[in-house]
């Protein structure tokens, strides 16, 4: 059983800056409003981890799974019975730079997770997508 | 003297005559659809009508521009039953209504997914459907028991006032979806959040309009048809009838006035007059320097109903290419910046325009972005609901009510928490020789342009009895 959402949006920013805002931990919290902090360990690559504090939840580890230049950037939370990942990807379209912000919960419990955190956190990916394109914009 | 013989001229105090100073019966501050209907019902009248027009042109709350040879209204656009006085002032005026375009399925997009349906109910889960309908009960039954000329009076006045529409829903335990779908509704229809706007005038306005379904829906309601023409038209044909009498690029500056009459001053011209119509949005008044300063209650209704936020915009295609795949053009979305859309194609469906509505926080974030920004954002929610043809389109524009200065906003005045009681009474109570018109002042359908032309005529019949005592005037 799996519990996902996703928001995209089409932005005149550059993928050089929409990447900068994911890839610089100070920015998490600029960008979302549910998020208090966020520090990376070590690089911005697949396999390394950080830790990122909600509001009313205590700070959790997490992995970065994915990690693709200007393309891709996935990390997952490990929960008891589940595994939280958010998602982010970048395509140049005709249109515009499709960005994009994702989450997926998975695991025995995805169903409790999805009802405790996952609506809450997939209202909030329209405004999560609005504030990195418009603090990309005036990078 | 017969009732269409001029009215002699008192002499009015303050300046003497001449010195430049040009003498009419009324000056009408104001040319749009309000300050256009009072002249030209007082210029039959036979009075002496000058309208002073603080912009480049007429209209106020309505306004055209073509896109790609297509015509659209970037202002106020569609007409519904009951909207009687604007629509007799069309047919009047020679111009032509179709049906909004609403064959099809509508679409929603909803906490993330995209779903189709049919008629006026979204599919938002039965536990979601039963709140809103419960909510949309609760607000027409309380909004029966107001009265709406005067909300003050009303039964629980102050308590209705002292509530936001957020705080309400709360009130009533509301689900979170319900609170989405009346900020959707807030920031279309008032130009505000939920949080901003006084309960009592959600309650007055929507009872004015004759309740949630009629103030929303398209066949029977509110959207129900746009003019052939584009709704703009009805200000140029009534300012083409006035002539010389409208004055653009004219803003009145100052008032100053007795009970017989009133100068007033609009940059180096200057007008004697036995009465003068201010039909301009409440907050808008306070641009004018009044001498004597306006009793208390009237200044604090200029700063405590403010203009509310909405813009829109177009997109223009070679078809209405959602037609083919069996839906209307009509979409709700929670994530914006675009929260409803209408099809607004011509009549006869030679090209295929999208309007989309934003609102509230969703424009005050959108109006801030560079046009390629809007331009893209405005796009891609259409194609969220529509498909990805409809981020190709042949022409776009965007309308940004807020930055229209001498309108400072729309679609209307949303006045705040614990305004109205207090504000209310001085909406349209003439003050001396000063009328008050404008879509806000509107005893029906404020808010709305049916709302702007009745206050226009009642301001003209205030006028023409208070001048023309012994005449006939229509009530």
């Amino acid at each position: 059983m799996t519990f996902q959402a996703s928001h995209t949006r089409l932005t005149t920013a550059s993928p050089e800056s929409v990447w900068t805002r994911w890839t610089t931990a100070a920015d998490w919290a600029p960008d979302d409003p549910g998020t208090e902090w966020a520090v990376f360990d070590g690089q911005v690559a697949a396999g390394e981890t950080g830790h990122v504090k909600s509001a009313g939840s205590p700070a959790q580890r997490f992995t970065f799974t994915r990690v693709e230049h200007h393309a891709a950037m996935d990390l997952a939370i490990a929960l008891p019975g589940g595994r939280l990942e958010i998602l982010h990807s970048l395509a140049e379209t005709p249109a515009g730079l499709s960005v994009t912000h994702g989450l997926l919960i998975t695991g025995p419990l995805s169903g409790l997770y999805a009802a405790v955190v996952g609506r809450a956190l997939a209202r909030e990916l329209p405004e999560v997508v609005r504030l990195v394109t418009l603090h990309a914009l005036r990078a | 003297m017969t009732s269409t013989d001029p009215v002699p001229l008192p002499d009015y105090a303050g300046e003497a005559p001449g010195h430049g100073v040009e003498r009419v019966d009324v000056v009408v501050v104001g040319a749009g659809l309000a300050g256009l209907t009072a002249a030209r019902a007082l210029t039959a009248r036979g009075l002496a009508v000058v309208v002073a027009e603080a912009s480049d042109r007429v209209g106020g709350r309505t306004k055209a521009r073509e896109v790609e040879g297509s015509l659209v209204d970037l202002g106020g656009t569609f007409v519904g039953p009951t909207q009687d006085r604007i629509i007799a002032l069309a047919d009047e005026l020679g111009l032509d209504r179709f049906a909004t375009f609403d064959a099809g399925s509508n679409v929603i997009s909803w906490r993330g997914a995209i779903k189709h349906y049919r008629g006026t109910i979204p599919p938002i889960g039965p536990i979601g459907l039963a709140d809103i309908g419960r909510i949309q009960f609760e607000i027409d039954r309380l909004g029966r028991g107001i009265d709406t000329a005067h909300p003050e009076r009303s039964p629980h006045a102050a308590k209705w006032d002292s509530h936001s529409l957020t705080s309400w829903l709360r009130s009533i335990h509301a689900l979170p979806s319900s609170h989405t779908l009346m900020s959707i509704v807030s920031g279309t229809t008032w130009g505000c959040e939920p949080g901003e706007i006084s309960f009592l005038q959600v309650l007055r306005y929507i009872a004015m309009a004759g309740g949630i379904s009629r103030m929303l829906d398209t066949a029977g309601g509110a959207q129900e048809e746009h003019f052939r023409q584009g709704s703009w038209q009805v200000s140029a044909r009534m300012a083409a009838e006035l002539g010389d009498r409208v004055r653009l690029a004219t803003p009145v500056t100052a008032v100053d006035w007795t009970d017989d009459g009133a100068v007033v001053t609009a940059g180096p011209a200057r007008f004697r007059a036995a009465r003068v119509v201010l039909a301009v949005p409440p907050a808008l008044r306070a641009r004018i320097a009044f001498s004597p300063a306006l009793p208390t209650p009237y200044s604090a209704l200029t700063q405590r109903w403010p203009q509310g936020i909405l813009s829109k915009a177009y997109a223009v295609y070679e078809q209405p290419f959602w037609r083919d795949a069996g839906l209307s053009g009509q979409a709700l979305a929670d994530t914006g910046p675009v929260t409803i859309t209408f099809d607004a194609s011509p009549h006869d469906g030679s090209r295929g325009i999208l309007l989309g509505f934003i609102g509230g926080d969703h424009a005050r974030h959108w109006d801030a972005l560079p046009p390629a920004e809007r331009r893209i954002q405005a796009l891609s929610s259409f194609a969220e609901v529509f498909g990805e043809k409809a981020l190709t389109p042949l022409g776009f524009t965007d309308q940004l009510w807020a930055a229209e200065a001498w309108t400072g906003g729309g679609p209307t005045a949303a006045p705040a928490v614990g305004t109205v009681v207090s504000t209310a009474p001085y909406l349209r109570e003439p003050v001396g020789p000063l009328h008050w018109a404008g879509t806000e002042t509107a005893e029906a359908w404020t808010g709305f342009m049916d709302g702007a032309v009745r206050s226009g005529e009642r301001a003209a019949r205030e006028i023409l009895r208070a001048l023309r005592p012994f005449a006939e005037v229509a009530p």
